[in-house]
């Protein structure tokens, strides 16, 4: 009985405090306490926590140690299903860690940070699964896992082995949560829009408009030819802007290409052989930019 | 002293993948076998364990013979020899020290008896402390190494994998018994499971009925999909019962409810999602539209799957008509084809590319179909990588082997062969299964006829009119395929130097399969009689070194006897022998019959006569016959491979 209970105003405890902005800043106590400095999201559109430049660009430059965690609103316009299904969204959170050189113990600060937003690696089946991640439009790649939460993947863990071609050396590790994932569990939820942001908003309230008229735009409504043409134009702008070494904005025109594309690819428009012509231009730029980033810092 | 000395090493790492295991533990056991007594060392025996994050090796009854050194620097020597001897294909690098390994390094546990091992790989020392669990500081002493495993067992770890694999397997049949169902067996996902607990402990979960009214086969890939097991009920439909397994640690037994709710939840999802595919799919009727396919790039130079498809019905009709006497309607068949991959436009492909042809047959059914039509959709794939299962309908045959020859020979023909341990393409396989369906369903008809008839209708549609090249694609493809035919029969279980003897790879042909099996079995029977087998060879290498001789002195040898000059009866006898020689043979056991009566001839001959006669004519003449003699060691059967 009084077992019973005690559990009960655990759950009620968890409940109260883990709401989606409280794992937020508990993860940001967290990381911070363990050198980490705290940044802010990205305010170029992207597709995920690596595309911010405190990733993509400073893990090439020589700031070590380079220790940074920030939240990533990453957007993913295939993924869209018209807030419709319970699990999938196209645009959603990551809780992106940068640290390099990586500590030895860095799986184990992984589960703490886990422990301390209240996923008990004791109560919780916890799996490290072989994913070696790949971003073909960044021309990256690094070994690791996904890590699995009672079945579901809750985070990406990668060792950054090259970026562009570029071999990283001191090797970062890039720890990428999936917040709503997270919070599913915490909040006993099977309805990523039942979650509560704070105690008074629910995900409902914020996103499940914001997820039908994007899905409506993405799949549907954009404008095909304009896209077209505005990755044409970002393209030619990173080249002119690089040639002026100023790889920093042209980096900037990299991840507006990178977005371009995958609107083009949600909405059909762009054929199989087109793809890979696609990926192949905005790698070629990405390669370019990482290059003279580093010969010129 | 008659101490008996063992030994330990512990790589203890983080989570490793689990293909890296098996190949790290091969590896090792390959050095223990192979490399270890260069070292100046023998032990009785060894065992070699794994899990997730450690890779043990323990050496029993160790004797040092060639005393150089203090048995600790040598054994430290040794487990660093071993570590850096590891090869893998992925592979990182994680600290300053830029060692290479699968996953990073953390930690070494080496000792000799009850002394630690010293030595340092990777930036970690090695020490006698073990890491306990990923979630805890807390490391374990090792006193001595045959404390090992049972220090483990007392904080719920097997450190066995052997034994994990009984244990899981135990539970799961236990823990489905006990609710009457069947375990539909998974040997790959316990395979992989018992790498990613260190304790199995299955949890029983269910989803909501409602969701069994699905294709079966869709349940299955998203249940397995979250590496959980299925389980059918006594009248051999699946139930809405699943497993996942799970770590066994102290805590675990008050906290399976939010394990199984979070499964369940997981599970729930991607069958919503899978039943929205579905519906869709059907409704869309996604099967019938295969002029779709004109989208979808098959490769850049070969077009469209549209276009293969159009390929694939060119070497069908010719089959059909060929090998199996026009006996399919030219209708069906072409339905067949125009279906056999418009299942990739659906969603469920998308979604789970291992569907592929399986979703094809149920929504080909569904939408009325003929049954011989639905089903070739799926037979087509058929032999799937670690299956023995062949097309049965005649119309799945024919498509399967068209698709496949299809296949190659466009490779070949656009420069993607596959070459040393690259095969991109997977054209290895494709080859293979043709090759199982041939010898299943055609093995008398002639696979040089086949491969050539099928390179010059596809030529015609790839506008490939350079002779040369086309000359040489056509030899590559000849030799692929003898290959591909040599590795078959060594995996029957047949030895390869008498494949090599039936299958004549110098002469760029293939032949019947049939004609290779009956050759390949009378020479095994032949020679199993070790006596006539000797022999035999014994007169075969007589010709030969005979014949080189003959050579060295530059003598020409005429093509043509001249029976006039023959002295002795033995010359005639043999001629006569050589004369009554036909390739036209139908039972291989009269073959070698008769190569033993030549041999006995042959024999005869040597002894009776001096083949280096005085008179030049003479010479020239004996020799002559030799030349035919050798021809017939070589021609049918060519039997160099045994000398």
């Amino acid at each position: 009985m009084c077992y019973n209970i005690c559990i009960h105003i655990k759950k009620v405890i968890n409940y109260y405090k883990m709401n989606i902005q409280s794992i937020i800043s508990n993860l940001q106590k967290f990381w911070n306490k363990q050198g980490c400095t705290i940044l802010q999201s990205y305010d170029v559109e992207n597709g995920a926590g690596t595309f911010n430049p405190a990733t993509f660009l400073f893990i090439l430059g020589d700031i070590t140690p380079w220790n940074v965690a920030y939240v990533e609103k990453s957007r993913r316009p295939s993924d869209g299903r018209y807030g419709m299904n319970p699990q999938r969204l196209q645009s959603y959170y990551q809780f992106q860690v940068i640290m390099k050189p990586v500590p030895s113990n860095i799986q184990l600060i992984y589960i703490n940070s886990l422990k301390y937003i209240g996923c008990n690696s004791e109560e919780n089946d916890i799996k490290f699964i072989e994913d070696n991640w790949e971003s073909p439009t960044l021309g990256a790649y690094g070994i690791g896992w996904e890590v699995w939460l009672n079945g579901t993947e809750i985070t990406q863990f990668t060792y950054f082995q090259h970026i562009c071609g570029i071999h990283l050396s001191p090797v970062p590790i890039e720890i990428t949560y999936g917040i709503e994932r997270i919070a599913m569990h915490l909040q006993h939820k099977s309805n990523i829009y039942d979650l509560q942001w704070s105690d008074n908003i629910s995900y409902k309230n914020l996103y499940l408009e914001c997820e039908k008229q994007w899905s409506q735009y993405n799949f549907e409504r954009s404008n095909v030819k304009m896209l077209k043409q505005h990755f044409d134009d970002w393209e030619q702008e990173a080249y002119r802007l690089l040639s002026n070494n100023l790889s920093i904005p042209a980096y900037d025109a990299v991840v507006k290409c990178s977005h371009l594309f995958n609107l083009l690819d949600a909405r059909k428009a762009i054929s199989i052989a087109e793809r890979t012509d696609y990926i192949l231009r905005v790698k070629a730029i990405a390669k370019l930019v990482a290059e003279n980033y580093i010969n010129n810092i | 002293m008659c101490k008996d000395n063992k030994s330990l090493l512990e790589i203890g790492t983080e989570n490793l993948p689990v293909s890296c295991i098996d190949l790290m533990l091969r590896q090792m056991q390959h050095f223990l076998v192979n490399n270890i007594q260069n070292y100046g060392i023998r032990y009785n025996s060894f065992h070699l364990y794994a899990t997730a994050r450690k890779i043990v090796l323990i050496l029993y009854s160790i004797q040092y013979i060639h005393k150089t050194q203090s048995i600790l620097t040598l054994m430290g020597k040794i487990y660093t020899d071993i570590i850096n001897k590891l090869s893998f294909s992925t592979k990182m690098v994680w600290n300053e020290s830029q060692f290479v390994f699968p996953r990073p390094i953390r930690n070494i546990v080496a000792l000799y008896n009850n002394n630690v091992v010293k030595f340092k790989i990777a930036n970690v020392k090695s020490s006698r402390y073990s890491e306990l669990n990923i979630d805890t500081k807390y490391k374990l002493k090792i006193a001595s190494p045959e404390d090992y495993i049972s220090h483990f067992r007392k904080h719920r770890i097997i450190i066995d994998h052997t034994k994990r694999y009984k244990v899981l397997k135990y539970l799961l049949k236990n823990l489905v018994s006990k609710i009457g169902g069947i375990l539909i067996n998974d040997t790959k996902l316990i395979n992989e499971l018992i790498y990613l607990v260190d304790y199995p402990f299955p949890i029983l979960c269910s989803f909501n009925e409602k969701y069994l009214k699905l294709p079966h086969q869709i349940i299955t890939t998203c249940i397995r999909k979250q590496k959980c097991f299925v389980i059918s009920n006594k009248k051999n439909s699946l139930s809405n019962l699943f497993i996942c397994v799970v770590n066994n640690n102290l805590h675990r037994n008050h906290n399976q409810d939010t394990i199984r709710s979070d499964y369940e939840r997981v599970i729930d999802s991607l069958l919503c999602d899978a039943q929205s595919f579905y519906t869709s799919d059907i409704q869309d009727k996604v099967v019938i539209h295969s002029v779709k396919l004109k989208n979808i790039t098959y490769h850049h130079k070969l077009g469209s799957i549209y276009d293969k498809l159009n390929r694939i019905q060119t070497i069908a009709n010719f089959l059909n008509k060929e090998f199996f006497h026009t006996q399919l309607s030219s209708s069906l068949l072409t339905r067949a084809i125009n279906l056999s991959k418009t299942d990739i436009l659906s969603k469920i492909v998308f979604e789970y590319p291992e569907l592929q042809g399986i979703i094809g047959s149920i929504y080909a059914y569904k939408l009325g179909e003929n049954s011989d039509v639905a089903n070739s959709i799926e037979q087509h794939y058929w032999p799937l990588a670690n299956s023995d299962k062949l097309p049965i309908s005649t119309i799945a045959i024919v498509i399967a082997l068209s698709d496949r020859i299809d296949t190659l020979v466009t490779s070949f023909f656009v420069g993607l062969g596959a070459s040393g341990s690259k095969d991109p393409y997977g054209l290895r396989r494709v080859c293979i299964g043709f090759l199982k369906i041939i010898k299943k369903y055609l093995l008398d008809s002639n696979l040089d006829y086949i491969i050539k008839k099928t390179f010059d209708l596809i030529s015609s549609y790839i506008n490939y009119n350079n002779k040369i090249a086309y000359n040489v694609a056509y030899e590559k493809i000849i030799e692929f395929f003898q290959h591909r035919l040599s590795t078959m029969l060594v995996k029957e279980g047949y030895n390869l130097k008498a494949i090599n003897s039936v299958m004549n790879n110098s002469t760029k042909t293939i032949g019947e399969i049939s004609v290779i099996y009956r050759k390949l079995q009378a020479l095994i029977v032949f020679s199993k009689n070790i006596k006539h087998f000797e022999y035999t060879l014994l007169t075969f290498k007589r010709i030969n070194n005979v014949l080189k001789q003959a050579d060295k002195k530059n003598i020409n040898i005429p093509e043509i006897l001249n029976q006039s000059i023959f002295v002795d009866g033995i010359e005639q006898m043999l001629y006569k022998q050589i004369k009554s020689f036909t390739l036209n043979i139908k039972d291989y056991n009269n073959f070698f019959d008769y190569l033993i009566k030549l041999s006995l001839i042959i024999n005869d001959f040597f002894k009776k006569i001096i083949i280096m006669d005085q008179d030049k004519a003479r010479q020239a003449n004996r020799l002559s016959l030799l030349k035919k003699a050798q021809y017939i060691f070589t021609t049918i059967i060519d039997l160099s491979f045994y000398l």
